[in-house]
């Protein structure tokens, strides 16, 4: 899985990275607001995003997986601040931070079988799943 | 009424126009003001008959004015119609009787014609003071509404300051006991580099537990004295590695109160570029580190320079490539610059970090 990582912490965003490195999925970039997700998106052509939703310069999540979305990129949020109610039409599903390895590499798994066309395992605790 | 409410000065002169006068809400009241003003004006006219029989209204206009604007309008009419039946009948010629010739009907009709406008204007003026003591009243309610409103709002920010600074207080305190967790696990780790890494990720919670303590102690939940941060690090890092021998100048100029946002990486920016300072930079035989920090209210530009041997270029250390990859990345999240500069003669690292973080990219995409 080609991941992009979209978080204005660097310290967090460099700890998903190597967290994701070690469940065998390939982080292609780190992103902290819109433009720079965008930029990325474009230029490593990844397969899911995980998105924060308070993003650098004060920008949104929720702008960002709206721009994503538009190529093609499966979002899901990622975040201590879950958007107000369910938005299927930006993003896979939320997992609210702290998530646990175990759930994090689960969610992985989603968005791998929503990818693949497969039927979609339980989702692990914490998920809010947006399309089910 | 509130004294301290919107008021129109002095009083008096409009309180006896205003239709809550006891003379003015009392009918009876009212036609005993018209009646004694009436008589007041008779007797006068008797009394300068003589003087000035040329005038036969002279006492009755003002005794109309006088009870009209006392009593009102009531009054008014009613002492106007008596001292117009008296005027012509004793005081108009011929007197003592009704009878008139054209100058005394001229006479009569204009003595009705100023009472009748002297009446009116007062009532107006009477009507004008009655609108304008609802208006202060209706004004002197929303005064007091918003004199509520604004003790409300002061007490709901008062109480989120106080929320905020017991908030900073208790993330301090439960970095600190995540802090003790790390140590008390740290002590079961035999190998000891392993224990180092878990102490060296101890010191770095305990850094951000610092940086709340800063806030909570700077009364202000946003932002951080950065002079007392690095101030603090530095003797804390000496102190930990046991390096009394390294002279330390620091200095500091401008404002250097930093936002929550840029204090919290610039710390921990600054603890790494110190620990390896100390690690590789200060082994020279007098080791002296010097610290400069300036702030142009702009940017903060941050100088930390040893007099060690100076870092070699090229030593390509996965370890050491994590740790510079770390400090890259948070420089580039504060949206600062760093440069290092390093010789023979010792290392100069300058940082320049924005005090407020704007990037340029923020244009284009919504």
């Amino acid at each position: 899985m080609k991941i992009l990582i979209v978080e204005d912490e660097f310290m967090v965003a460099m700890t998903l990275k190597v967290l994701l490195q070690r469940q065998g999925h390939e982080v292609v970039g780190i992103a902290d607001d819109v433009v720079s997700s965008v930029k990325e998106a474009e230029r490593t052509r990844p397969d899911i995003a995980f998105v924060d939703i308070n993003l650098a310069n004060g920008t949104s999540g929720l702008d960002a997986a709206a721009e994503l979305q538009k190529s093609g990129v499966i979002c899901i949020f990622l975040t201590g601040t879950p958007p107000n109610g369910p938005r299927p039409d930006l993003a896979l599903g939320c997992l609210p931070k702290p998530f646990s390895d175990k759930s994090l590499a689960a969610t992985v798994k989603i968005a791998e079988a929503m990818i693949e066309g497969l039927p979609l395992p339980p989702p692990p605790f914490g998920l809010e799943l947006y399309c089910a | 009424m509130p004294t301290d409410g919107f008021s129109r000065g002095r009083r008096a002169p409009q309180r006896l126009l205003s239709r809550s006068s006891l003379f003015r809400r009392n009918a009876v009241l009212g036609y005993a003001v018209g009646l004694a003003t009436f008589i007041v004006a008779l007797a006068a006219r008797v009394i300068l008959d003589h003087a000035i029989p040329q005038f036969p209204f002279i006492t009755f206009i003002p005794a109309v004015i006088i009870s009209a604007f006392l009593a009102g309008s009531r009054a008014g009419w009613f002492c106007g119609a008596l001292s117009f039946v008296a005027t012509w009948y004793w005081f108009v010629h011929p007197t003592d009787s009704f009878a008139t010739g054209f100058n005394e009907t001229v006479g009569l009709s204009l003595f009705v014609f100023i009472i009748v406008i002297d009446i009116a204007l007062i009532a107006v003026a009477a009507r004008a003071v009655e609108e304008l003591t609802q208006k202060e009243g209706q004004l002197n309610i929303i005064v007091e509404e918003q004199r509520k409103t604004h003790i409300a709002l002061e007490e709901a920010l008062k109480a989120k300051e106080l929320l905020l600074h017991e908030v900073n207080h208790r993330v301090k305190n439960s970095l600190h006991l995540v802090n003790s967790f790390l140590f008390l696990e740290a002590l079961k780790i035999d190998d000891s580099e392993a224990q180092s890494a878990v102490m060296a990720a101890r010191s770095k919670v305990d850094l951000i537990a610092r940086v709340h303590q800063l806030l909570y102690l700077s009364g202000n939940h946003n932002h951080v004295d950065m002079k007392t941060a690095i101030e603090e690090i530095v003797t804390d890092l000496i102190g930990s590695a046991g390096r009394d021998d390294v002279s330390v100048e620091q200095s500091f100029s401008g404002d250097l109160m930093m936002s929550i946002g840029q204090a919290s990486p610039l710390v921990l920016v600054v603890n790494e570029i110190i620990t390896n300072a100390l690690k590789y930079g200060l082994s020279s035989n007098q080791p002296k580190l010097t610290v400069s920090a300036a702030s142009s209210g702009e940017e903060v530009v941050l100088v930390i320079s040893d007099n060690g041997p100076g870092i070699a270029p090229a030593t390509p250390d996965t370890k050491s490539g994590l740790g510079r990859q770390i400090m890259d990345g948070l420089v580039h999240q504060m949206r600062g610059e760093i440069a290092i500069q390093s010789d023979g003669s010792g290392t100069t690292i300058t940082l320049t970090i924005p005090t407020k973080p704007l990037s340029s990219d923020i244009q284009g995409v919504s």
